[in-house]
């Protein structure tokens, strides 16, 4: 099978953490509207591997190719261009707690400057596909881990991202919640956006059809198949 | 227009915060305000009067009895020919009660002292030091006059006054702008701290710097122009007080406001530093990149 062009590449990648080594040598491309797993052991490097693709961290060295923006040490993309084509789902949320489950969703829409109709259009859509329309005024602080954990997904959505990264988005969740949060990430990846997933759970890529699987241990990631 | 749209919403978002504070900084910084145009109309109404004072001078001259119609009648047509408002002329009785303090003469023969003391003119120009230059000249050639002095010291004292004070003017202006300016930054930074995650979330779902700064600066700016229409006002009211308290028989001092461009170099020096308060506050959030 003949996989589509890359979105991701990723050349000669290093990180240091002061003397300490994260990660080494680095090589992997993946395609477009992949649905990816990273796995590892905590401490591994997952976290600090996604930050680099979400340009929160500067590799120490190498490549990095996402879409049209390059990640290097000389060259960090515009972020805010940038973090509109690739958002993040973090394991604890990253929520506002005083703001309601909709206003948690329009600050992106926001932050592009959509007009408050266009806006409430699209956070009504997402309200709906993601079964948050009963709690919608509710602040988030009142919420259950996994209604939170889907506000979160709402707003990383929200933007039509054609990367999403997800940092643990299963490990503060119940079993039968993380395959409902699997499933979620799973309906967004049949519409195109490309998932990245890292979690220390190798059970969860029994939930999505056809994962790419890598796994990274002593800094260094290798492709499982 | 949208983009505009968003950024006035999250302007008002930041606005909802501390609130108290803002109050707060808006109060003092119309203080500051206060305090800067209170020193400019001091300075204002005082160099005013110095300037009229810089342009004064008094000559005083003397001579003997034998000329003095001659001189009498000359002083007064200087003083028709040159619109002087006053000339004092004191006869040598006049000079011998200041010497005797008072004390009554009653053997000796007056009239040969007064023969033998001097008349004194005392010729004063307020505003036209020039013109009493020309009388000067005019006057030295004068048969009679025995001595013409110009007293200036009193001026030159009051002059080097008015050099010292102006530095110290300088400092206590640059002082409050620097005051006000520390504290636009101190709450800045606590609302920065205050809505940290806020910023970084609103960093990594892919707001400019843009989007996040202006606000702030918004702030800064309406703080700014809150206390200076404040300040201007207070000033207005205190004149309008102290004119009330001064301007009034025996006293007569008329305090005038201090000009427009006055208020201002004011008005743009609060805004100004109370914007880039708020933008040092918030410029290492970019810095960080995250």
């Amino acid at each position: 099978m003949v996989r589509p062009s890359p979105i991701i590449e990723v050349n000669n990648l290093y990180h240091y953490f002061g003397k300490k080594k994260i990660l080494e040598n680095i090589n992997l491309s993946i395609p477009h509207g992949a649905f990816v797993f990273l796995t590892g052991r905590t401490g591994s490097g997952k976290s600090t591997f996604l930050k680099i693709l979400h340009a929160e961290l500067t590799p120490t060295a190498g490549l990095v190719k996402v879409e049209n923006f390059i990640i290097s040490p000389k060259n960090k993309p515009k972020i805010h261009l940038f973090r509109r084509c690739v958002q993040m789902i973090y394991q604890n949320f990253e929520l506002l707690d005083d703001y309601s489950v909709q206003e948690n969703i329009e600050i992106p829409l926001r932050c592009m400057g959509i007009s408050k109709k266009k806006r409430q259009k699209r956070i009504d859509v997402l309200l709906k596909v993601l079964e948050l329309v009963a709690v919608k005024d509710s602040p988030t602080i009142s919420l259950s881990g996994g209604e939170k954990q889907r506000v979160a997904i709402a707003r990383a959505i929200s933007t039509s991202p054609k990367i999403l990264l997800a940092d643990e988005p299963t490990g503060n969740l119940d079993k039968r919640m993380a395959k409902r949060i699997m499933k979620i990430l799973s309906h967004f990846n049949k519409h195109g956006t490309t998932i990245i997933v890292a979690t220390h759970s190798i059970e969860l890529k029994n939930l999505v059809q056809n994962p790419i699987h890598f796994n990274i241990n002593d800094s260094t990631i290798q492709e499982i198949k | 227009m949208s983009y505009t749209e968003c950024l006035l919403e999250q302007f008002l978002l930041l606005m909802k915060e501390k609130k108290l504070q803002h109050l707060f900084l808006i109060f003092v910084l119309t203080m500051i305000f206060l305090l800067l145009s209170i020193i400019l109309l001091i300075n204002y109404n005082v160099v005013k009067y110095f300037k009229k004072l810089n342009s004064s001078a008094t000559i005083i001259i003397t001579w003997n009895s034998e000329y003095n119609e001659e001189i009498t009648s000359k002083l007064e047509s200087l003083k028709e020919k040159y619109k002087i408002p006053q000339i004092k002329i004191y006869s040598p009785k006049h000079a011998l009660s200041i010497l005797l303090k008072g004390e009554e003469l009653t053997s000796i023969n007056l009239s040969k002292i007064y023969q033998v003391l001097p008349y004194t003119a005392v010729i004063s120009c307020r505003e036209n030091k020039k013109r009493l230059i020309q009388i000067k000249q005019l006057l030295k050639k004068q048969p009679g006059i025995k001595k013409i002095i110009v007293d200036s010291s009193k001026i030159e004292i009051i002059n080097s006054i008015r050099s010292n004070y102006n530095y110290f003017l300088i400092i206590i202006l640059l002082m409050l702008l620097l005051a006000s300016g520390a504290l636009s930054f101190s709450y800045s930074y606590i609302l920065k701290l205050s809505k940290a995650k806020e910023l970084y979330i609103l960093k990594s779902v892919g707001a400019s710097n843009s989007f996040i700064i202006i606000p702030f600066i918004l702030k800064g700016l309406l703080s700014g122009i809150l206390a200076s229409a404040f300040g201007l006002l207070l000033t207005k009211l205190l004149i309008l007080y102290l004119n009330k308290l001064f301007n009034t028989p025996p006293i007569w001092i008329k305090i005038e406001m201090i000009p427009i461009s006055y208020c201002l170099i004011i008005t743009i020096g609060i805004v100004l530093i109370s914007c880039m308060g708020s933008l040092l506050a918030v410029n290492p959030l970019f810095k960080k990149g995250v």
